[in-house]
């Protein structure tokens, strides 16, 4: 009974080998994701242990941690409402933002931490956490969110988004209502519990980040989007004529209007360019209609339509969206205003004017720039990374111009005239009491440094020139 | 003559006592055990804790008790054997003290709150009550059991008492024998007994004396089919139908596991027995069987349907409109749906293993408690995460070693149902440790069994020491030296033919 009895023991020691297999896999190389999985609650209660390392942005200290007692520490966040769509917060239950997204770097427990202090480790001494330096510039957030809290009527909501034209760095991201991420930092958890309640309640979701979590129609900011098209597949330039005449939509026949004040410059063929800087809805629903669908769409698509942006680990942006299903002639007009089921987020906005003002190039967006340990040597930079060449260089110009001629003699002349800054306007008919007003573009006019995209809610008598544009030209003033 | 002789199947037997190394490691084994109770003191309070002298002392004397018993009784026995049970005991209960001390903390302030408390958890006065019987067990079997043959005469009697006290929970009504979904317990009082543990080692001894007076029989003598020689009724039948009855019965006390550990008894013992690999070709085709059949009974398809994806059944899985959503059974009542199971135990015993990493967060300085049952089906996981992947593969080593250990004496012995007896209780001792450990790991589909020596509970205690005490007993005469014949060289005549 030798043989059997061997074999039987070699079965019985290999169900034990199988075993450690599993153990060293589970222990081993999962750990991280386990001690991460949003169903364990244990990395809510631990985390106030540990001596998180701050967060901040050119210099000033956005989140820092108050020793509180002999064990604990408290997280602070410096005008939480100014910053919350960067920072984010850590709650009894969960952690948004960079603080959730850094959170093994910021709290110490991520690997290249540890490594580094592995006889720390080996003794079981906390490794302190590391600094998270942003991109954000305080002096454009502030301006940005002053800015959007002005101009926004009461229960309506606005964001804006600033980012670098050459590397794809968020200078500004602010969104409004905002709330303050200190009331959900409490430790006591029925505290924060009721925080969290209270604000989803409120008018305008304070605690979503609009900037990049919201999607608004973009009105006839999305008409840099057509003109786009329009010289990348459409076979024209900037100076081609193109019927400006009074519109009616192909299946109702509802006529299309332009702004008041605007049928002489909407009227006849004038040049593309003429028609981008008076924003003649006849000009671009017919367009639409010229172009058609698919043009549109994939040409978005290329500037990130229908898709999020990743911008950090764990902050990814809401997806903007171009209709995929075939669309009507009247919805596909409407499209060309950015009516209709055209819906975008400020932030994919931001990145359409960078990639023009990048000449063709787009940039993908960033918020963290450096991440230092404790001893101050450099844990991750950003890199620079190109998405892709939505636009030619030479389309790229094209509209860099006739954003410039916007300013210089278009619809917002009357309010940023004569200051170096280049956009287009947008304003959006939500038929709920309210218009979205848009100003999208970048800055100096030449050579440009800084891409924009501000949304405002206000009334039904103003309009993107008015209430937006110059938030931005406040926003492009702290930059440069 | 040399110290290391080989048996006739070539295996090398040591055939001296090792009273010293035996004694050394059991120190050893008493170290880390009060180097635990220590650390779960120094990490809570800062201060060695005032049950580590009354627990260690304890352990201590228990331990001694134990040493002599074999020294005196077992003196050749394998010296590993001992140790390792006292050491995997010892850990255990260092474990459940610490895991007590926190629900000690609770439960005052739930007293002092004037809260009314039932208490069911962590208990380490009723854990070391239990080493103490259990190893008060173990000297008594090593006493009586002077010859492991004994056992082969009442084979019949001690079969039909194990698949008694295996029935026995099942015919009880549920408040005597029912938990956690599972009735296999009787409750007198305050202590509650788990028989199918006892009637584990009482089916071995059972098929291991049924199975040495057949096995010539049986792999000689039969009806072939095809490739396959099955044996004749009368041979195969008696074993049969005492599993198919065991088998039957642990359906009906919905004990998964247990009837996981019988099966392969039965396949591997038949095997070992007979010698012929058909045996494990037929098991293989049964269990792909039993695997087909086996998510028609809803007990056993939760258990799959959690083991394959846990998160959907976090807190509770609630089926609503055909989508599963986390919800407690309550809740999920009131939306009009059909509740499920709850896979937050089996998710936090790997958080807990996540919480561990390599190293271990220390003993005392996790927090295994939050894992329900952390200090018996779960306290692997407990482990884990205080002792890290280093102490878990410690544990299992630990395993492993008894195992090899009990197999080693299985193969060394010359007697066939001392071999039979060892091989069975050993590969029953391993696949318990996998079925448990394997289900906390989510390796395969969470069954509840006992951790051995490690989780509380009585009767998994008591058991465990008595196989140690087998084989012990079975070590003890595999390495004794044969009597030595008489050798008188003087007197050899030598003949002188010059």
């Amino acid at each position: 009974m030798n043989k059997p009895l061997r074999r039987v023991a070699i079965a019985a020691l290999t169900l034990l080998v199988i075993l450690m297999i599993n153990v060293n896999y589970i222990q081993g190389s999962q750990a991280d994701k386990l001690k991460s999985d949003p169903l364990n609650a244990r990395q809510f209660t631990a985390q106030w242990q540990h001596n998180r390392g701050p967060i901040t942005a050119g210099g000033v200290t956005l989140a820092s941690s108050k020793k509180i007692n002999k064990k604990e520490y408290q997280r602070v966040y410096k005008q939480g409402e100014l910053y919350s769509p960067i920072t984010g917060f850590m709650s009894p239950f969960n952690r948004t933002g960079i603080e959730g997204g850094y959170n093994g770097l910021l709290d110490g427990t991520d690997k290249r931490l540890t490594v580094r202090n592995w006889f720390d480790m080996l003794v079981g001494k906390k490794a302190a956490g590391a600094t998270v330096q942003t991109s954000i510039i305080p002096k454009a957030q502030q301006a940005a969110y002053d800015g959007i809290r002005q101009a926004t009527i009461s229960g309506r909501r606005g964001a804006a988004v600033a980012v670098d034209v050459k590397t794809g760095a968020i200078l500004a991201m602010a969104s409004f209502p905002s709330y303050d991420t200190n009331d959900l930092a409490t430790h006591d958890s029925a505290k924060a519990s009721k925080a969290s309640t209270r604000l989803q309640e409120q008018k305008g979701n304070p605690m979503l980040n609009k900037a990049m979590n919201e999607v608004f129609p973009p009105g006839s900011s999305f008409k840099i989007v057509d003109s786009a098209t329009a010289l990348e597949s459409g076979g024209m330039t900037a100076n081609s004529p193109f019927d400006a005449n009074e519109f009616h939509l192909p299946e109702s026949g509802q006529t299309l209007h332009n702004a008041d004040g605007d049928e002489q410059r909407c009227s006849g063929s004038p040049q593309l360019i003429q028609s981008f800087a008076a924003s003649c809805n006849s000009t671009f629903a017919r367009l639409a209609g010229t172009l058609g669908q698919d043009k549109l769409l994939a040409q978005a698509k290329k500037f990130g339509f229908d898709k999020p942006f990743q911008v950090e680990p764990g902050m990814s942006s809401a997806s903007a969206n171009y209709p995929t299903k075939p669309m009507g002639g009247d919805k596909l007009a409407m499209s060309g205003i950015g009516q209709g089921d055209v819906t975008v987020t400020p932030l994919q906005m931001a990145m359409v004017a960078q990639a023009v003002a990048n000449n063709g190039k787009e940039m993908k967006p960033y918020l963290v720039k450096r991440v230092t340990a404790p001893d101050q040597s450099e844990l991750a930079t950003a890199q620079e990374q190109v998405l892709g060449q939505p636009i030619s260089a030479n389309t790229a110009s094209q509209l860099q111009e006739m954003m410039r001629q916007v300013v210089q003699s278009g619809t917002a002349s009357s309010v940023v005239g004569g200051q170096d800054i280049a956009g287009k306007t947008g304003t959006a008919e939500t038929g709920n009491g309210y218009y979205d007003d848009w100003f999208v573009g970048f800055a100096p006019q030449h050579n440009p440094k800084v891409a924009f995209a501000v949304v405002t809610e206000g009334s039904e008598q103003s309009s993107g020139a008015q209430n937006s544009a110059p938030t931005a030209l406040r926003i492009v003033q702290a930059v440069l | 003559m040399s110290v290391i002789t080989t048996n006739e199947a070539g295996i090398p037997v040591a055939t001296r006592p090792r009273r010293s190394a035996q004694l050394g490691m059991l120190i050893f084994a008493m170290i880390i055990t009060v180097a635990g109770f220590a650390q779960v003191g120094l990490a809570r309070d800062g201060s060695l804790p005032a049950g580590m002298y009354g627990y260690g002392i304890g352990l201590g004397i228990l331990a001694a008790g134990s040493y002599i018993v074999v020294a005196r009784f077992a003196p050749y026995a394998d010296p590993l054997l001992l140790p390792l049970a006292v050491f995997l005991n010892g850990i255990g209960l260092a474990m459940i003290y610490r895991l007590d001390l926190n629900t000690s903390a609770d439960m005052k302030a739930a007293i002092e709150a004037g809260k009314k408390v039932s208490y069911f958890g962590p208990s380490t006065n009723a854990q070391l009550e239990w080493t103490a019987l259990g190893i008060i067990f173990f000297a008594v079997t090593l006493l009586v059991l002077r010859d492991i043959k004994v056992v082969q005469r009442y084979i019949y009697t001690i079969g039909a008492l194990g698949l008694f006290f295996l029935a026995l929970p099942g015919f009880l009504p549920s408040s005597i024998s029912g938990a956690m979904g599972a009735k296999i317990w009787i409750r007198i009082g305050s202590m509650s007994i788990q028989p199918g543990e006892f009637s584990k080692l009482a089916l071995v001894a059972f098929f291991a004396g049924y199975l040495v007076n057949k096995r010539q029989a049986m792999s000689t003598v039969g009806k072939e089919f095809g490739p396959i020689k099955l044996p004749r009724a009368r041979d195969l039948g008696p074993i049969l139908v005492i599993w198919v009855i065991c088998l039957g019965v642990l359906a009906l006390e919905n004990d998964f596991g247990t009837a996981i550990l019988f099966f392969g008894l039965f396949v591997s013992m038949l095997y070992i027995a007979t010698e012929r690999f058909e045996w494990v070709g037929i098991g293989a085709v049964l269990l792909a069987g039993a695997c087909l059949v086996a998510p028609m009974i809803p007990h056993v398809s939760q258990r799959i349907d959690t083991w394959l994806d846990p998160r959907p059944y976090f807190d509770g899985g609630c089926k609503i409109n055909g989508v599963i959503h986390n919800q407690m059974a309550q809740g999920c009542a009131a939306h009009g749906g059909q509740y499920i199971a709850d896979s937050g135990q089996l998710m936090r015993g790997l958080f807990s293993m996540g919480q561990g990493g390599v190293l271990g967060t220390g003993l005392g300085q996790g927090e295994p408690w939050r894992t329900p049952l952390s200090y018996s089906d779960f306290i692997f996981t407990s482990f884990g995460e205080e002792l890290g992947l280093t102490g878990l593969m410690v544990i299992l080593l630990a395993y492993a070693l008894i195992v090899q250990r009990g197999m080693k004496a299985a193969i060394a012995t010359k007697d066939n149902f001392a071999k039979l007896f060892a091989g069975g209780v050993s590969f029953v001792f391993a696949l318990q440790v996998f079925v448990i450990v394997g289900g906390v790991t989510r390796l395969i589909p969470l069954t509840g069994l006992t951790t051995p020596f490690l989780a509380q509970g009585g009767s998994s205690l008591l058991a465990n020491w008595i196989l140690i005490a087998i084989l012990i007993r079975i070590s003890d005469s595999a390495r004794r030296p044969a009597p030595q014949p008489i050798q008188d060289e003087g007197m050899t005549q030598v003949v002188n033919t010059a």
